[in-house]
């Protein structure tokens, strides 16, 4: 059983700290938690996450940013993203999609159905 | 592993408990069918040995009441009966083994180990992780080529890790399964051992996390990595394709991830208060006209931020009340100073959900919230007009148009209601509406029509009532008191209205109350069980007092009810042990007792209880007095956390 590495970027410390938790207790994921776009990008090349949760609305580098930085990057171009947003207008989650990203989870996310959503987003 | 042995005959409970023990599991022993019962109710078990013939309720009885309540772990009968219709009856009882007295104690270990790896791990006999093994028959341990030599609880300990790979266990869940009762030590016990058991795993070369520390919680076995999964034997890899199909989590992660994700919300509270200053300090230079482009940021990006975290610790309410900020604060040009009287609404009712914070409730979902039956005068608005403007506020409504539609709305509210009480369930009902609104003015409405109304407003669970009436005299504020949960509005417009209504639904988010009730009469345990738990009420109820101790610091309850006469300890005898502890200083104590007479209830109070209620009250006025001291208790906790802390 290869543990799955999830690379977490949000500025909000307690939606970082609480999505940790429930990413450890159901699924058993290895969590990786960056603070900021800029952390995110770092810890992205250096670790090599499965997958990147990335949330849209963020101070400095916003997430749309990050991702394209992180798209531009051969060594983590080909990281499937997810989005976190609390942004889930239609016409919004259309734009969000051509960006090529492999799910958007809207906040607040169902805690117990997050593991199992990022899994689903993976196998697709 | 732990073991409840309920037998009435000292010697031979005795001998398997001296057995049980050598073999390193943890038991309680119960003498007769009720105390086991009890017992069951109160800890979890790994196995049941039961007894046929026992006082009180016998074990084919007990059997059959397990089953009732489903609880599914394996149930070992024990019997001098040696008659084949007695095997039967226990086995359709739901028993998964018999055996008949006399009998070897070998025979009997051996049937137990059977029975725990049927019940806990089909697949092997000899637990793996890794390089680690574990084999249940010869309990010898060892990592690679080299043996562990461990103590009695670190090898329990590691079993216990071993045959729950997946599972992350509390410091608390551990005493619950390798301590008995009468041991009970702290958390701390577990934490020395835990140290022990790693150090002699890391002297053998295995990982120093191998048994891992999950942040606010407790331990779970680390997860394996891809080379040693292949060597790994099954029970990982199972595990690990069970996983890959994304099935839903099991009902005791998912408790595990609640309770880690309570024990977090105390930690990031402060960030949510400082959120809620920002909101508040700009709805306030709002009121004033003195709202700045920063204040404003601040306040919008707050509210955003509250409603994503709130919704993922556990508080829909607040997530909606966040919400419902963010949007009306969605532009600058068009927040008005108006504005501010129906935000300061929603910013107190939000201020309330933070303070009481994420339900510590257990069951799976969270209890459903009423929908607010909504009586409006047709004087003063139509039913479709406020439909209209409560969806533009987010709420969901029902415009209820005659009694029929009402009585649909009630049996939609109880049907859910009960399916919650009922625990996990598959079963999925249609949603309820925020708000059932119907078109009626009180003042004129006459008693036949009146007393309908009342009965179906307070069928369990009752409904809550907002009444909005164009008389505002004492004579209709009489008729709308008398469907009982209800507030009265006079002359409301629809913008008060909402505010009321939202207002009342966080009220409405009720956590579910812990209770104790030692009382030596099992008819009158019975009946308050019939009495409190249509109300949502967790009960634990105990006939022996000398069990009380071991119970009360497990079930940990926000309320006692002591019975005030006892065979062996009296009812003021707890009472005094009880307010002896510092812990245990603010537990609201209700004495309830046959004996009315004024020396016994000094008595009582002279102990530290907080009430004092007479048996022969009618169970609707001991529910409001019991209730009564439980919202006393919250109030005082939420306003002292000192106190609070002391009961955590």
């Amino acid at each position: 059983m290869k543990t799955k590495r999830v690379l977490i970027i949000d500025d909000e410390a307690d939606i970082r700290e609480a999505t940790q938790m429930c990413l450890e207790i159901i699924g058993d994921w290895t969590v990786i938690l960056a603070s900021s776009g800029y952390e995110g990008l770092a810890k992205a090349v250096d670790e090599k996450p499965d997958v990147i949760l990335l949330d849209i609305m963020m101070p400095g580098m916003d997430g749309l940013t990050t991702m394209q930085r992180l798209r531009e990057n051969s060594d983590t171009a080909q990281i499937p993203i997810i989005l976190l947003t609390a942004k889930a207008q239609s016409s919004e989650q259309r734009q969000f999609n051509q960006l090529g990203i492999a799910a958007i989870i809207t906040k607040p996310y169902d805690p117990y159905n997050l593991s199992n959503q990022i899994s689903a987003a993976l196998s697709r | 592993m732990r073991i409840l042995l309920v037998e009435d005959d000292d010697t031979i409970a005795a001998v398997l408990e001296k057995g049980l023990a050598s073999e390193h599991y943890a038991v309680d022993v119960a003498q007769d069918g009720q105390m086991g019962w009890q017992l069951i109710n109160a800890f979890d078990y790994d196995l049941v040995i039961l007894d046929v013939v026992l006082p009180e309720l016998d074990g084919i009885q007990l059997c059959q009441r397990l089953r009732d309540h489903l609880y599914h772990m394996p149930v070992l009968m024990l019997t001098a009966l040696d008659s084949s219709n007695r095997k039967i009856a226990g086995l359709n009882a739901g028993a998964d083994d018999y055996i008949t007295k006399p009998f070897e104690l070998d025979e009997i270990l051996a049937r137990i180990r059977v029975l725990l790896r049927r019940a806990q791990a089909p697949v092997l006999s000899m637990l793996s992780w890794g390089a680690l093994q574990l084999n249940p028959n010869t309990q010898d341990v060892t990592y690679g080529d080299q043996a562990l030599s461990l103590t009695p609880k670190e090898y329990r300990l590691l079993e216990l890790f071993l045959r729950n790979q997946s599972r992350v266990f509390s410091r608390s869940a551990i005493l619950d399964s390798l301590w008995n009762c009468e041991e009970a030590p702290g958390e701390d016990t577990v934490t020395a051992h835990m140290k022990g058991l790693r150090r002699k795993l890391t002297a053998v070369g295995a990982p120093p996390d191998l048994i891992k520390t999950v942040y606010g919680v407790g331990y779970r076995l680390k997860p394996l990595d891809a080379d040693e999964a292949r060597s790994a034997p099954v029970l990982g890899k199972e595990l690990a394709d069970e996983q890959a199909q994304a099935a839903p989590p099991a009902p005791q992660t998912v408790q595990q991830t609640k309770a880690a994700l309570r024990s977090l919300w105390q930690s990031v509270k402060p960030q949510h208060e400082e959120r809620l200053a920002a909101i508040k300090q700009a709805v306030e230079a709002l009121a004033a006209n003195q709202m700045t482009a920063e204040l404003y940021h601040r306040a919008h990006r707050a509210a955003h931020n509250l409603k994503g975290a709130l919704g993922v610790f556990g508080l829909p309410v607040g997530s909606e009340l966040a919400q419902l900020i963010e949007q009306r604060l969605a532009d600058r040009e068009l927040v008005l100073p108006g504005d501010s009287p129906q935000l300061q609404r929603w910013i107190a009712a939000l201020e309330r959900e933070i303070t009481r914070g994420p339900s510590s409730r257990d069951r799976w979902d969270a209890q459903p919230i009423l929908p607010l039956l909504v009586l409006i005068d047709p004087d003063l608005m139509l039913p479709h007009d406020l439909a209209k403007a409560a969806k533009k506020q987010g709420l969901t409504t029902q415009v209820i148009s005659d009694h029929r539609h009402l009585r649909l709305l009630r049996s939609q509210a109880t049907a859910t209601y009960q399916t919650w009480l009922a625990g996990p369930s598959n079963k999925t009902l249609p949603p309820l509406p925020d708000l059932g609104i119907f078109s009626c003015a009180i003042d004129t409405v006459d008693e036949v029509v009146l007393d309908k109304l009342s009965a179906l407003v307070n069928q369990v669970p009752p409904l809550p009532v907002l009444i909005g009436s164009a008389d505002g005299s004492l004579k209709s504020r009489i008729k709308a008191a008398r469907l009982g949960h209800s507030t009265f509005l006079h002359n409301p417009d629809i913008e008060q209205i909402l505010g009321c209504s939202i207002d009342l639904r966080s009220h409405l988010q009720a956590t579910t109350a812990k209770v104790l009730v030692v009382d030596d009469d099992p008819h009158m345990l019975a009946t308050l069980r019939t009495i409190l738990e249509p109300w949502g009420v967790k009960l634990t109820t105990l006939e022996h007092a000398p069990q009380f101790w071991a119970i009360l610091q497990r079930f940990s309850p926000d309320l006692l009810i002591l019975d005030l006469e006892m065979p062996e300890f009296s009812g003021l005898d707890l009472c005094r042990v009880v307010r002896q502890t510092p812990a245990w200083h603010h537990l609201p104590i209700v004495f309830l007792s046959a004996h009315s007479a004024p020396p016994h209830q000094h008595a009582a109070m002279l102990a530290g209880a907080n009430d004092y209620i007479d048996k022969s009250l009618t169970g609707s006025d001991l529910i409001k007095r019991l209730f009564n001291q439980l919202k006393i208790h919250r109030s005082s906790c939420s306003s002292c956390p000192s106190s609070k802390a002391l009961l955590n």
